[in-house]
């Protein structure tokens, strides 16, 4: 993988972020998608990138009730992560309130 | 009845690549998503793999599952290197196989005609210069000259028409190429003053 940095706090990271935040279980990328209708392709690299900043962590679900299923990565967002969207969000604020 | 056998043939026909189609739909999927993690650190493959394809197994219907494998795509070459691993693979590699056999050909057909076989005409001119104690005017002993510098003649004389026949006299060539056949253009003036005043 490319080096590691700090990610860009674009619209869909926050959106990402944000549903962490609300979620009180943690989700699998799939509900992620789902939630945030997001592509794949738009996804992962976020979920990879702010993982790989410690700003969310994922663990592996425990396997289906029959065992053979592929088991799916769970995520939920670090303190890190929601100190992190707080401080952007509230840089915004001032800005977005201009278009109020 | 025409019509009855053409109208069969297109159900049978559509009927066949439908399955085809819905075959490689099922096939696919799981071929990108492997390609994809594939391009991942070997601690973190597996681990993307099967995240990958449990999402897979979550989407509803075929289609669903084949975009999901191309955006699985899309994140390797976005978090990965490998859009410039491919495009090596892709662009890079076939250029130089195309490439590789047109330069060997030219240098074997240029090494045939002796235009880059100045090794030869060197050590002869540093065989002649040394017998004319250091003078750099060639061709002043007879005895230096041997049967292989009047082929060479030949060959310079053939060529130096062929040139001309192409219309290639005073075109531009790349330097090395020029002084080579300069070399050879000079040793032949040369044999061809030791031919006519010998």
């Amino acid at each position: 993988m490319k080096e590691k940095r700090t990610p860009l706090l674009t619209r869909q990271t926050m959106l990402i972020l944000s549903i962490l935040m609300e979620s009180s279980d943690p989700l699998p990328g799939s509900g992620l998608a789902t939630v945030s209708a997001l592509a794949s392709g738009t996804l992962y690299p976020i979920l990879i990138r702010l993982e790989e900043a410690k700003w969310i962590t994922s663990e592996w679900e425990k396997s289906g009730p029959d065992g053979t299923r592929a088991r799916r990565r769970l995520y939920k967002v670090t303190g890190l992560g929601v100190r992190r969207a707080r401080q952007e969000a509230n840089e915004w604020k001032p800005l977005v309130e201009r278009f109020a | 009845m025409r019509k009855a056998l053409l109208a069969l043939l297109i159900a049978v026909t559509s009927k066949v690549l439908t399955d085809e189609a819905k075959e490689w739909m099922l096939w696919l999927p799981g071929k990108l998503i492997r390609w994809a993690s594939k391009q991942f650190r070997d601690d973190y493959r597996a681990r993307i793999e099967e995240e990958w394809l449990a999402h897979s197994e979550d989407l509803p219907g075929n289609f669903g599952k084949v975009l999901h494998a191309l955006g699985c795509v899309a994140t390797a070459f976005k978090v990965t290197d490998a859009l410039s691993r491919t495009a090596l693979v892709i662009i890079v590699v076939p250029i130089v196989e195309i490439e590789a056999p047109v330069v060997v050909g030219v240098f074997l057909l240029v090494e045939a005609m002796g235009l880059f076989d100045v090794g030869e005409e060197r050590r002869r001119s540093n065989r002649l210069r040394r017998a004319a104690g250091g003078l750099t005017v060639l061709g002043l002993k007879e005895l230096e000259l041997t049967k292989s510098d009047y082929h060479r003649y030949t060959q310079v004389k053939s060529l130096a028409e062929g040139l001309r026949g192409m219309g290639l006299i005073g075109q531009v060539m790349d330097s090395s190429t020029r002084r080579a056949v300069k070399r050879w253009m000079n040793v032949a003036e040369q044999i061809g003053f030791l031919k006519r005043n010998l």
